[in-house]
């Protein structure tokens, strides 16, 4: 009798954690999610404010490196001064012109625009690289802490 | 509680952000467009000065500004932002294109 009684003060100790179990998990399923929200909300003004500066920059430094009256009146003058060697050298005002629109064909601005854009891109994904690893680095060690 | 008011804040921060980055790209890509169109006057009055025909001038400054126009859009800006996401990141589904 004895040793049913201890036996069974025994196990209810045992039984006790078993039933309180889902809930807490529940509790802290419901917690992690409150938790991820809090932090979706507190970063994405961050996000928000990154795309603010990032994106006028990127248009006023595409347009700007090629666009700017000091680039343009470079890019000018040195298709003038083709032209203009032309005449003094003599050929024909009609083969010059003629001339003058295939060496601006050549130089291809649309081209120009996009070799623009490849610098930006590089600068934006080296930059977004690093910040993966750094995100990735944080969920290591995120991780290392959940496992300890 | 907590939750709730975290998806208001989600809410009225992407209302509100997305409102202001719109306006920032709209007012961005209206100071490009004027740069453009100042760097294009520079470039056709340089081209005159170094006695490039009227018409021939007038091409030419056309030829080199239109790139910038095309890119100078909404749409121009969504495709500049897909070429940079090389990854396919970015879903462009929602934006139609």
């Amino acid at each position: 009798m004895n040793n049913k009684l201890s036996d069974e003060y025994s196990e209810e100790p045992e039984k006790k954690p078993k039933s309180k179990s889902k809930p807490t998990d529940a509790r802290y399923r419901e917690k992690s999610d409150a938790e991820e929200l809090k932090e979706v909300a507190e970063a994405l003004p961050e996000l928000f404010g990154a795309l603010n500066d990032a994106i006028p920059k990127l248009i006023s430094g595409l347009i700007g490196s090629v666009y700017s009256p000091e680039a343009a009146g470079n890019m000018a003058a040195g298709i003038g001064k083709f032209y203009s060697g032309l005449i003094a050298e003599g050929i024909p005002e009609d083969v010059a012109l003629d001339m003058t629109k295939k060496f601006v064909g050549a130089l291809d601005f649309s081209k120009l625009m996009s070799m623009v854009g490849d610098e930006t891109s590089v600068e934006f994904s080296t930059k977004r690289k690093k910040r993966k690893h750094r995100d990735s680095d944080n969920y290591d060690e995120d991780d290392d802490e959940e496992f300890e | 509680m907590g939750t709730a008011r975290s998806i208001a804040s989600i809410t009225g921060t992407a209302i509100g952000g997305g409102s202001k980055l719109l306006f920032k790209v709209w007012w961005s890509l209206r100071k490009g467009r004027a740069e453009v169109k100042k760097g294009a006057k520079t470039f056709y009055k340089t081209l005159r000065e170094n006695g490039v025909p009227e018409e021939e001038a007038k091409q030419i400054a056309v030829s080199y500004a239109q790139p910038a126009w095309d890119v100078l859009s909404i749409r121009g800006i969504f495709r500049l932002v897909r070429e940079l996401d090389e990854d396919n990141e970015i879903p462009m589904m929602p934006f139609g294109i």
